[in-house]
């Protein structure tokens, strides 16, 4: 009985002494999108990035490092993890269309902060109706143009030749 | 934002600016004793071959953003981002042609200017010199900071220090030879970059697994993939037409064609475009492949010299290095030899100094190089923004002026009004367009407007423009200035 009391004792202690000693990184903060904001990326891409950590409360050294989560959801149950090593900003691209949420936490050797406050990326595409119509036109502008300059050239040429 | 980290040493950074930058200077003093007059400061005799010409005008449009931009519209546009890019060498195809016809119809023509002054008048001639200033500007600068950024980004040099030596070296050479050293260089700077880019390309693609790269960019950014990206799609003909715009007006390329031999000049430009096609697609590429290595890209402008420097290393870095100083020189010399070569022509001989013999001219082009590369350094000095939007801000104005050129070369009846209509008209909508939709609809629609108010302006024009006058030597008696 005594023994099983100095084990759970001495456990207890070790609990407690390795949570003492293991340095809580703060959570870092959004700024594009903002935490708890959105920010609008028509163009399906988006530079997301974040205030730095003050590493230097937790008394601890060590390289800070970053993991972004980016998830089709609020609750992130369904998300990927990118590494953004020690940089505070990733470019995302090939976004899809609707929300997608971000947050961000600090990393130092096996220790992982905490996440910070979700922000919202919003891709709303151009219209496809209007896409459509552009591309059209430009189309239409490009074979004009390229008639325009094969037209030119072979009148000149047949000028040319009917002068000599 | 986070900086990305150097991978060279600066004093290899320094090493290498001072190898390469010494070399264009000597080779530049070189190839400039060739220049005996203002015509050969200014067109290098007229006499320039095939060899030459298709090196010079391939070097001169592989930028600093073909290197960095391509790469960046890969990444966030995906495979039609990297395609819209390569568009931009169909406006070297479709210059062959005209180039010819350049050639024919004004044997003795120093600038576009000289030719929309002839054939449009003075009010079009105004508009489009102001045009052709704006975005050279926009160019230069948006080079030399671009210069500075990549510099500092691979090597650690400041980059106030950077962007100074490479504008100091490109205006010393340019000073000294003139449109002679431009493309002596030029072809020295095309082969380096041509085997830089191959070689990076080919490194990265030993290096990965194109299946994996393919699975990955499916799974994580699927967009990239698709071939239904609105803005990619849209992008596709805006940077054609932006091209095209660039091209068409722009003195860089009137100047070459003007400067080749007749028998040459469409061969030329053809063949740039075919040795360019390829490149930013070999850049792109390795933008794409950013994502699906796993490098963390902090700064999108960065993407194609941080992932050539993570995937190779140092000496990959080096290749990067060298491969960025050449696409900058190459360009920045050809900017300011052809912008002071049209202010010296259209600004000062045809309006200011009209006696003005060859070597006051002389003179004052060197003045213009030194005054251009100054304003250029203090406009780069304080690092304003994002440098690549103010380029894209000129692309519909550039695109506006696409028809006035192809309706003043091949139209008889093209008239000064519908010109100068055409441009005012194009460059108003197109700017409308670029801040109200977007700047991937901007070039697009300046040159779908600027279509139509010269084709109607044409049809209503009862003008039958002379050929001939085009020819001022035969108008001055066959004497050449």
């Amino acid at each position: 009985m005594i023994s099983k009391f100095v084990v759970a004792l001495a456990a207890w202690w070790a609990l407690a002494a390795s949570a003492a000693a293991a340095p809580t990184l703060p959570a870092p903060r959004m700024t594009t999108p903002p935490a708890g904001g959105v920010a609008e990326a028509p163009e399906g891409h988006l530079l997301a990035a974040w205030e730095p950590v003050d590493a230097s409360t937790d008394g601890a050294g060590g390289p800070v490092r970053y993991q972004l989560e980016i998830g089709r959801d609020p609750g992130f149950e369904r998300a990927r993890i990118v590494v953004a090593g020690a940089d505070s900003a990733t470019l995302l691209s090939g976004l899809r269309g609707g929300d997608t949420w971000l947050r961000v936490r600090a990393l130092r050797g096996g220790a992982a902060g905490s996440w910070s406050e979700p922000g919202t990326v919003r891709v709303d595409y151009p219209d496809l109706g209007l896409v459509r119509n552009l591309f059209a036109l430009g189309a239409a502008t490009g074979v004009f143009l390229l008639a325009a300059i094969v037209v030119g050239v072979r009148r000149t040429a047949a000028r040319r030749e009917s002068s000599r | 934002m986070s900086e990305v980290s150097a991978v060279l040493a600066p004093g290899t950074g320094w090493l290498l600016l001072a190898i390469f930058g010494l070399a264009w200077i000597a080779l530049g003093v070189f190839w400039g004793r060739k220049a005996k007059d203002f015509e050969g400061f200014m067109l290098a005799g007229r006499n320039v071959g095939l060899a030459l010409g298709a090196a010079t005008a391939m070097a001169t449009w592989v930028t600093s953003n073909t290197v960095m931009l391509a790469p960046k519209f890969a990444l966030q546009m995906g495979v039609w981002g990297m395609l819209a890019y390569s568009t931009a060498s169909f406006g070297l195809f479709l210059f062959a042609p005209m180039a010819r016809r350049i050639r024919r119809l004004m044997p003795r023509g120093f600038t576009s200017g000289d030719f929309i002054r002839l054939r449009f008048g003075r009010p079009a001639w105004a508009v489009f010199l102001l045009i052709s200033f704006v975005y050279s500007m926009a160019w230069l600068v948006s080079m030399g900071m671009a210069g500075g950024i990549v510099l500092e980004a691979l090597s650690g040099i400041d980059y106030r220090f950077g962007m100074s030596v490479i504008l100091l070296v490109c205006v010393v050479y340019t000073l000294f030879g003139g449109l002679y050293a431009v493309i002596g260089t030029d072809f020295i700077q095309s082969l380096i970059i041509l085997a830089g880019i191959v070689a990076v390309g080919a490194v990265v693609l030993s290096r990965i697994d194109l299946a994996a790269i393919h699975g990955n960019l499916a799974a994580e950014q699927p967009m990239l993939l698709s071939v239904l990206m609105p803005v990619a799609l849209l992008s596709l003909f805006n940077n054609m037409f932006f091209g095209f715009g660039e091209v068409f007006h722009n003195n860089v390329w009137w100047s070459r064609a003007f400067a080749m031999k007749e028998a040459v000049a469409h061969k030329a430009f053809g063949l740039a475009g075919l040795l360019w096609f390829p490149i930013p697609i070999a850049a792109g590429f390795i933008g794409l492949c950013a994502g699906p290595l796993g490098i963390n890209v902090p700064d999108p402008d960065m993407v194609g010299p941080l992932v050539a420097g993570q995937v190779l290393g140092g000496a990959g870095a080096i290749v990067m290095f060298v491969v960025v100083f050449c696409s900058l020189a190459s360009s920045i010399d050809s900017l300011l030899a052809a912008t002071a070569d049209l202010l010296t022509e259209d600004v000062y001989r045809k309006w200011l100094a009209p006696a003005s013999d060859p070597a006051r001219l002389r003179r004052v082009s060197s003045w213009l190089i030194v005054g251009l590369g100054a304003l250029t350094w203090a406009l780069c000095m304080p690092r304003l923004g994002d440098l690549i939007q103010v380029l894209f801000l000129s692309g519909p104005l550039v695109a506006s002026a696409i028809w006035p050129v192809v309706g003043g070369l091949f139209w008889r009846k093209a008239s000064g009004p519908a010109a100068l209509a055409a441009m005012l008209a194009g460059s108003a909508a197109g700017l409308t367009a670029y801040f109200t939709l977007g700047w991937f609809t901007a070039s697009l629609i300046s040159a779908a407007v600027s279509a139509a108010v010269m084709a109607l302006g044409t049809v209503m024009s009862k003008a039958r423009f002379d050929w001939s006058a085009l020819d001022e030597s035969a108008a001055a008696g066959g004497g050449s200035r």
